[in-house]
């Protein structure tokens, strides 16, 4: 962010992850006594993660 | 007047032939299955077949499909049949699903070119298209269900 703004405008300077730069992922349910949240979206911060 | 095909039926606009296809597909037909993503030929949500071969309609200005055929998601089959869109249900591949009739018209491309396709393949063809989801691995294994089932 920049004086309130996104800076990155498309693809070209946010890349999120492609096809073939993921890495193999695992799923795993873990038992917890946590109030229930959200499951399914760790895909995302990975692929959201990534930068050149 | 410029006119092409679309889906199998004739098809003409009045669009400037500079206006992208995705736009006369969207706005123009209602057609709005294809999706727009960048706007830029980055992310392959636009993701159409011209002439049997994958494209993004984005990127394509109208002009250039008069006369030529074009396929989009609405059109792969009459009934979702295709061994794509058949293997994706299977497979359970959609999260959001907004990339995802990109992805199945990509998909459906490299089947037609390579029936059998090696993983590494598979993964080449699909570089083109992102899936902010995460769902990669199950489109791997859609195509690879689909190369096999037919």
């Amino acid at each position: 962010m920049k004086d309130g703004r996104v800076e990155q405008t498309n693809f070209l300077n946010h890349p999120p992850m492609r096809i073939n730069q993921i890495p193999v992922i695992e799923t795993h349910l873990v038992k917890s006594s946590e109030a229930p949240g959200g499951i399914g979206e760790a895909p995302t911060a990975a692929s959201l993660d990534w930068t050149d | 007047m410029i006119q092409f095909t679309v889906n199998g039926f004739s098809q003409s606009t009045d669009a400037p032939a500079d206006t992208p296809l995705l736009w006369v597909l969207r706005e123009g037909l209602k057609l709005t299955g294809t999706k727009f993503g960048c706007g830029a030929g980055l992310c392959g949500a636009c993701m159409v077949h011209i002439d049997g071969a994958r494209a993004f309609s984005c990127q394509t200005r109208i002009g250039e499909v008069a006369g030529h055929s074009v396929t989009t998601i609405e059109g792969l089959s009459t009934d979702s049949t295709h061994p794509v869109q058949k293997a994706w249900v299977a497979e359970r591949v959609p999260q959001c699903g907004y990339c995802q009739s990109g992805q199945i018209m990509s998909a459906a491309d490299l089947l037609q070119q390579k029936p059998h396709p090696t993983r590494s393949e598979i993964v080449e063809h699909m570089r083109t298209n992102i899936c902010r989801c995460g769902t990669y691995q199950r489109i791997v294994r859609a195509i690879e269900r689909a190369a096999r089932e037919g």
